[in-house]
């Protein structure tokens, strides 16, 4: 008789051992959201350009741009600016004072990405640069990473056009 | 005693929800000096009925438009049902709704909207519940109304009540109590008029700088979400015998695609309507992107406006068979009103623009 | 579907007009499909779990039950026949195999508990995912912490002989899954709430009034105070917080704690009310508490009884335990005959610390509290000693003294909480000391924490709400009682206001900020 109480009561300790809270809700809040994986880069003229990151820096490294436009949606005034530099275009988003990198993307094939595809490459190398599973079953390769993404757009088994977009809620 | 304490509770319930609608009409945002396209989609019904003409559509409709103009050049009743960022299902809807009003001989609508296939394809989700909020709670309660806010909750407003939060809109605002203005009690009950039928003017002057451009997208193929709206749009015109318009505003941003310009003549050609790209007509209609802008080409400023309706009219009048109602004369009183009111608002904008530089 | 949202308010006060309206006999039948719908509306491949545990209950209780039923009749009947030994073994016999049954049910229950937490672990996870075990990696189910120790001390119960099996599967059922304690407790006894649940209930609209009072209570102290404050406890967690700032967030987390816990238990309590069942406290005013014992009769109150009653007490008079005592006893003098009982504890609060999680920081938890506990218990001679000396103990003063002290004491045991990991929860408490920092009180960084000065005067004025309620309750017992007793317009004006104020106030909802909402700058 005692054993079978002991093992009962072993056998709960044994059970509640692995049991889960239910109780109390502990909202405490959210975290503070950096996010801090690594993102998509390329290079161009020795400056980094990262996605979804401050761009202060980068924008100064690059220098003076040949133009840069305030895009806005309906009725909203002068927030995304876009800033071109010839080969390349680049797009930022507001973050309080500051202004993050948000999309960017090529012009012509004077640059590539970091595993040296441009615009002209073929199908192929970028199924070698990239892999097969990046490929949409339409006709683009998508690359993510951290909060980032890739975007190479094929037309006529030629690479027509490159994209890179921060990922932000 | 029990009857007493029945009457005593019916008594505080009526007291308390009296209380609560009064809160509640204080709480919601005016949109009388800030934020003023919200205010568009509720003057609507003060004025509804004898338009022959209506506008659907987002701000590409109600920034570049001028129905006074339309009336005083060609005697054309109409209307702009506008709202920022109307998605293509609150244009459906709202359009659907716009039918218990009146039926108007033409539907105009604006085919930017085909680009958004859901909530989250219009990029900052905090602006979207935003301008969700500015597109519907204006809005009179009907079924109309229910399926645009089914259709519309991003998943943060499905979180926080979905479509509560719209039946009780004290939920959404409850925590303006701290951010209450003169104007909250001012425009407790009552509204002024911010629109000229739907437009809400603008003249100031920001030339275009520089070309506006887009990524390139990978694919260009509008969704079976908004065919499926466009559709439902032309069998809703076909029921009321109301003619349907495709156009696409002249705003330089967002860039409206080659390949989609494509998809919707195709469609238009397929069902016989009336597709007018109005960018591929800048010339004709005079657009002077140095002063015919308030905001580097994204929309049209009154003067620009007021050529485009111009232009616009002689086709409306020309394809079908509107009736000039200068000579109509309870219209044209109604209308004199309202074209006195659009010159004393012109006069008063560039007054204040004026004495500002 | 969570208590604090409209969803949850509509149908409970659509579960309401039904309930009052159908047969009286079939209002159980109504509470049971309510309580499935909200249990479905978690999801539904969580069904699985909680139909387990019903069974497996039902089965076992009424095994257990029919064989003791048999017992007292044979008993009965042969009363004469027998001799005391052959009883004896005819009852031993029945309770060997009444423990049969009782093991087989624990094992199936805490077993499929134990797999499912076991697959939750990443590599178990991804083996299982093609198996037929991969159904049970979902997670834990709602609720399974209160549903299971509410149905095991219901079998244990029958074991016992305390209470008899309910025979109608249904109504079992009911028990298992009365949703208004699904969530957070109470973790009611059979023998408490059966009655209750079972019987036909007349509409009562005092019973009525005071559940939706208790309900908008547990909504204000959630919405305006525990929502609010949880961005700065969130804040608070930061390295950078020590010595003051530790403190603080000790006290902010007791603030957003106690307003949460016992603002959902009111919202569950209320609402059973609302249906005319009385179900057990689970808070009464524990910030009240003069010494530890006390504080553990006033916070989670169901746990710690059932705790008590399923481990401790079993525990403390089982042979092995009556063995060590007598040689405690013998060894030790009168502090060996406190030794078994100390180990019954230590084993009994190792197991409260783990029912919260199995994380190194709740085994602290449940030690610490052990600990004080135990000490207390130890320095009661000298307690006595001092206040015999000095005559404070029925001070005022001291009496508020005893309570700060254990409000302190309490807040820095239960921040362990927020810390798995231990050697940092200690070498906070340490900074208590080595890096005071009281500066943070008034250098500006508690306005960095996600709070307003407007915030931190809507939680000062919560707080008060509070302990005005509290003090009412301590000293003059139902605050709602003295609430009906004052005239109607008072008592309408106090609940208008309370509701208007949760609503504008409650920290709910997509937040209002003007910036989003666009505007033209021309």
């Amino acid at each position: 008789m005692k054993k079978s109480i002991v093992l009962a009561v072993i056998i709960c300790i044994m059970a509640i051992v692995f049991a889960g809270c239910g109780g109390q809700s502990t909202n405490t809040g959210s975290s503070d959201g950096k996010n801090n994986e690594p993102t998509l880069s390329f290079t161009v003229n020795g400056t980094k350009v990262e996605l979804g990151v401050d761009a202060t820096d980068i924008l100064k490294s690059l220098g003076e741009p040949k133009s840069v436009t305030e895009e806005a949606s309906c009725a909203f005034e002068g927030l995304d600016k876009t800033y071109f530099y010839g080969n390349f275009y680049l797009t930022t988003y507001p973050n309080g004072d500051k202004e993050n990198i948000y999309s960017c993307w090529f012009v012509d094939d004077s640059l590539s990405t970091d595993e040296n595809i441009y615009i002209g490459a073929t199908k192929a190398e970028v199924e070698s640069a990239y892999g097969a599973e990046s490929f949409n079953g339409n006709n683009a390769y998508v690359i993510k990473k951290g909060a980032s993404m890739l975007t190479i757009i094929i037309e006529d088994d030629c690479v027509s056009a490159i994209t890179y977009d921060a990922i932000i809620d | 005693m029990k009857k007493k304490n029945v009457m005593g509770i019916c008594t505080a319930v009526c007291i308390c929800l009296l209380i609560l609608w009064l809160l509640q009409a204080l709480l919601m945002p005016k949109y009388m000096s800030e934020s003023q396209e919200g205010a568009l989609i509720a003057e609507y019904y003060d004025e509804a009925g004898g338009n022959d003409v209506i506008f659907i559509g987002d701000c590409e409709v109600y920034e570049n438009f001028s129905p006074i103009t339309l009336y005083e050049e060609y005697g054309i009743t109409s209307y702009i049902r506008g709202s920022a960022q109307q998605l293509i299902w609150q244009s459906y809807y709202l359009m659907e709704e716009t039918f218990k009003y009146e039926t108007p001989k033409v539907m105009v609508f604006n085919v930017l909207s085909m680009k958004y296939d859901t909530p989250e394809s219009t990029g900052n989700l905090k602006h979207r519940e935003a301008y969700n909020r500015m597109n519907l709670d204006g809005m009179r309660w009907s079924m109309s109304k229910w399926n645009s806010i089914s259709a519309s909750l991003t998943e943060e407003e499905k979180e926080w009540g979905g479509n509560w939060s719209y039946i009780f809109p004290i939920l959404r605002y409850h925590d303006r109590w701290s951010q209450l203005s003169s104007e909250d009690f001012k425009y407790i009950f009552k509204r002024d008029e911010v629109s000229d039928n739907g437009y809400l003017m603008q003249v100031n002057v920001k030339p275009v700088t520089s070309e506006h451009v887009e990524k390139p997208i990978a694919d260009y193929q509008f969704s079976e979400n908004c065919w499926e709206y466009l559709d439902a749009m032309k069998e809703l015109c076909e029921k009321h015998s109301t003619k349907l318009v495709l156009i696409k505003a002249p705003s330089l941003s967002p860039v409206w695609w080659d390949q989609w310009d494509a998809q919707i003549e195709e469609y238009a050609k397929k069902n016989g309507l009336l597709y007018i790209n109005f960018l591929d007509y800048q010339q004709e209609i005079g657009i002077d992107w140095n002063t015919d802008t308030y905001d580097t080409g994204l929309h049209l400023n009154v003067y620009g406006a007021e050529k485009l309706s111009s232009y616009f009219g002689k086709i409306l009048k020309d394809e079908y068979d509107l009736e000039d109602h200068r000579n109509n004369e309870d219209m044209s009183s109604q209308w004199t009103k309202k074209v006195n009111s659009y010159n004393e608002r012109k006069k008063l904008l560039e007054d204040i623009r004026d004495n500002k530089n | 579907m969570q208590f604090t949202s409209i969803s949850f308010l509509a149908f409970a006060g659509l579960l309401l007009l039904i309930y009052y309206i159908v047969p009286k006999k079939l209002q159980w039948v109504i509470l049971l499909i309510a309580s499935y719908i909200f249990y479905l509306s978690a999801g539904l491949e969580y069904l699985f779990f909680i139909v387990f545990t019903t069974i497996t209950t039902y089965i076992a209780s009424r095994i257990i039950d029919s064989r003791l039923a048999k017992q007292k009749l044979y008993l009965a009947e042969h009363k004469e026949e027998l001799s005391r030994e052959e009883k004896k073994e005819y009852k031993d016999k029945i309770k060997k195999k009444n423990q049969i049954a009782l093991v087989v049910y624990l094992v199936l229950n805490f077993g499929v508990l134990a797999v499912c937490k076991g697959l939750l672990i990443v590599p178990f996870n991804q083996m299982a995912t093609n198996t037929v075990l991969g159904f049970l990696s979902l997670g834990l189910p709602l609720g399974i912490s209160f549903y299971m120790f509410q149905s095991v001390g219901y079998v244990v119960d029958i074991h016992r002989g305390v209470v008899r099996a309910e025979k109608n599967f249904f109504k079992v059922t009911l028990f298992v899954s009365f949703f208004p304690q699904l969530v957070q407790g109470p973790i009611s006894k059979f023998s408490q709430l059966a009655p209750q649940l079972f019987s036909e209930h007349s509409f009562d609209g005092k019973k009525l009034s005071y559940g939706l009072q208790r309900i908008l209570w547990g909504f204000f102290k959630k919405l305006v105070i525990a929502d609010r404050i949880a961005a700065a406890v969130g804040a608070l967690k930061a390295p950078e917080y020590e010595g003051m700032g530790f403190l603080l967030l000790a006290t902010f987390y007791a603030v957003q704690i106690y307003a949460d816990f016992t603002g959902g238990i009111d919202v569950a309590i209320g609402l059973g009310e609302a249906f005319g069942i009385q179900m057990t406290e689970n808070f009464v005013r524990p910030f009240f508490s003069k010494n530890i014992a006390e504080y553990w009769r006033r916070w989670h109150i169901s746990l710690g009884e059932w705790m008590k009653d399923y481990i401790f007490y079993p525990l403390s008079v089982s042979q092995p335990m009556r063995k060590l005592s007598k040689f405690t006893y013998k060894n030790m003098g009168n502090l060996g005959k406190r030794i078994p009982v100390y180990i019954a504890s230590i084993i009994t609060w190792f197991a409260t610390g783990i029912w919260h999680g199995f994380s190194p920081n709740f085994i602290v938890w449940g030690m610490l509290n052990c600990f004080f506990i135990v000490l207390s218990e130890e320095l009661m001679p000298l307690y006595a000693k001092f206040h015999a000396r000095f005559g404070l103990k029925d001070k005022k003063i001291y009496g508020l003294f005893e309570m700060a002290r254990m409000f302190t004491l309490m807040n820095l045991i239960r921040i362990s909480d927020l810390f798995p990991n231990v050697s940092l929860y200690f070498s906070k408490l340490l900074s208590l000391v080595t890096n005071p920092d009281i500066s943070v009180l008034w250098d500006g960084r508690l306005l960095n924490l996600g709070l307003t000065g407007l915030d931190y005067g809507i939680i000062g004025f919560g707080i008060l709400v509070m302990l005005t309620v509290s003090i009412i309750g301590e000293k003059k017992g139902s605050v709602r009682d003295l609430l009906s007793q004052k005239p109607a317009v008072l008592r309408y004006a106090l609940i208008i206001a309370l509701l208007i104020i949760t609503l504008l106030v409650g920290s709910y909802g997509i937040g209002y900020n003007a910036s989003n909402f666009i505007y033209n700058q021309f």
